[in-house]
């Protein structure tokens, strides 16, 4: 409206003044870079980095300010920083303060709209004021929350887009203009940790033997260290080293102390060639972790286990029938 | 009571002999394998055969036998009986007794043959305990060797329990061993089996050879 106004007051002057009017605008024009148009570039976009979040049960919230620093409310985790949002603005007027408003988001795993969502509640631009160039670079961050209803989140990059809008004084038309920009949010969640069965729990060959009263049993130390225990005439016999299960977990979030429990109830070893035949009882399953139970900087962890292994009572003494004998046992790990 | 028996070959010559091998909580419960394979026998590996190297024995007879003794370290003794009608001697040559090894960190026993009940003259080659070297060929001609009363020794890697019955030995492996050696020498003899015309009167040079079990057992 202010410009049409100008316009209109231009018709009536009389040509003297309309020759000094276009005198001065023209020198305006020369003079000030301001009168470009605004453009807005998004050099990076906001990633709030990768992180975890282990328990949705109730709201979480996680801030990345416009500092690179991470707050955190709830449980989430940080596994690797994130890198703040970056905008370049240039054709604004010169040393003009520049208010930023944005839209929320909610960014879901590869932008699909499908639930559970990180709702972006909040934006972090601090005073934003154009320079003598009229330009300036916006650097902001951002604050998310979970859905706090205990929805799973999938490990997955959540994306999402959000208009931002720019509202500055314009002296060219005398008036508040707004400018916009669609600008990119991602956060990676990676809540799943890698495991890597690297070497599994084998008790080596062994010779055993069952009695109708007692039972062998040899215990594996997570170290490798064994120690028999052959009461009446049931026998273990370890005829060669045998290995702990060594299990190592990669790419979780670094110096963090990791929960592990190897299942308590008992696993029966069984030679599928001889279902019938007698069994092996792995029971006390125990773990040895790495750097004191807390990943080390590049966010791994080792675990080691052991456990005993005893022969069952039967009927009559028997000697295990040569062959392979498995079982399948639980780790339950997580931060 | 399951064993596995090892034969070891003993051999002894006149003349130049032969040598005898992973809802809200982000748990992840992760199954994992665990493992035993189970070896219902326990296995000798023979290290070396049993060689009484280079003997002088001319000739044999019924009413007499001499013998030898080779301990389980290899060094060679007059026998439990001695003649001055047959003489049995040691040339030297590549005398050893048998080693075997048995991988295992558990007490357990060598089982050997049984030791002869009568060494003498007129009853050892009938001997239960005996075993047999004969010249290569099988000649039922020629007079042969007598073996028995073997016994261990030199172990490395354990000890002897002293809970065996003899001949039989227990052993328990050292602290931290997984794996224990032995020796096993015996007593040879002149062959008392020396009939008329004279069959198993005499020895000829060659390599006799014969066979006999250990078994290893938990």
């Amino acid at each position: 409206m202010a410009l049409k106004a100008m316009k209109e007051k231009q018709k009536k002057a009389p040509a003297t003044r309309r020759l000094l009017l276009a005198v001065w605008l023209t020198g305006f024009l020369f003079s000030s870079p301001a009168s470009a148009a605004p453009d807005i570039e998004e050099l990076s976009f906001l990633s709030f980095g990768t992180l975890a979040v282990p328990d949705n049960s109730s709201v979480s919230t996680y801030t990345f300010s416009r500092s690179g620093r991470p707050t955190i409310e709830g449980s989430v985790i940080v596994i690797s920083p994130g890198s703040t949002g970056r905008l370049r603005l240039t054709g604004f007027p010169q040393n003009v303060g520049i208010e930023i408003d944005a839209d929320l988001a909610a960014l879901t795993a590869g932008g699909t709209g499908v639930p559970e969502p990180l709702m972006v509640i909040s934006y972090d631009f601090g005073e934003v004021r154009s320079n003598a160039e009229g330009s300036v670079d916006v650097v902001f961050g951002g604050t998310w929350e979970t859905s706090g209803n205990g929805g799973t989140y999938e490990d997955a990059l959540y994306l999402d887009t959000a208009q931002f809008r720019f509202t500055f004084w314009n002296p060219d038309i005398n008036d508040f203009a707004v400018v916009s920009k669609i600008v990119n949010l991602e956060t990676t969640l990676s809540t799943g940790l890698n495991i890597e069965d690297v070497q599994s729990l084998h008790f080596g060959t062994l010779f055993a033997r069952t009695t109708a009263d007692d039972q062998a049993s040899l215990t594996l130390s997570p170290q490798g260290e064994i120690a028999l225990n052959n009461p009446g005439e049931a026998r273990l016999a370890s005829l060669s080293q045998p290995e702990p299960g060594i299990v190592m977990i990669t790419g979780a979030a670094a110096n963090r102390e990791l929960s592990v429990v190897p299942q308590s109830g008992d696993v029966l070893l069984e030679n599928a060639a001889e279902p019938s035949a007698p069994h092996f009882i792995l029971s006390a399953l125990v773990t040895a972790l790495s750097n004191g139970g807390r990943t080390d900087d590049d966010g791994n962890l080792e675990i080691r286990i052991g456990g005993t292994l005893t022969t069952e009572e039967t009927g009559a003494t028997t000697v295990y029938s040569a062959g392979r004998y498995e079982g399948t046992y639980t780790v339950e790990i997580s931060y | 009571m399951n064993k596995n028996m090892k034969n070891f070959s003993k051999m002894g010559g006149l003349g130049l002999a032969g040598v005898l091998a992973f809802g809200a909580s982000s748990a992840m419960a992760e199954d994992f394998t665990a493992s035993a394979d189970v070896q219902s026998t326990l296995t000798i590996t023979i290290v070396n055969d049993l060689n009484f190297g280079t003997l002088f024995a001319a000739t044999a007879s019924s009413g007499e036998v001499d013998s030898l003794t080779l301990a389980p370290a290899g060094t060679f003794t007059t026998g439990p009986e001695t003649s001055t009608v047959v003489n049995l001697l040691s040339l030297g040559g590549a005398v050893q007794p048998a080693q075997g090894s048995v991988a295992t960190s558990n007490v357990f026993t060598l089982d050997l043959p049984d030791d002869i009940t009568s060494t003498t003259a007129g009853s050892i080659n009938n001997d239960a305990g005996v075993t047999e070297m004969t010249i290569d060929g099988g000649d039922p001609d020629v007079a042969k060797f007598l073996v028995g009363n073997f016994t261990v020794g030199e172990l490395v890697g354990g000890s002897d329990t002293g809970a065996g019955v003899a001949p039989d030995v227990e052993i328990d492996p050292d602290f931290g061993a997984t794996e224990v050696s032995f020796n096993i020498g015996a007593d040879v003899f002149t062959d008392d089996g020396a009939g008329d015309g004279g069959i198993r009167e005499a020895y000829e040079d060659g390599t006799y050879s014969g066979t006999f079990t250990v078994t290893a057992s938990f």
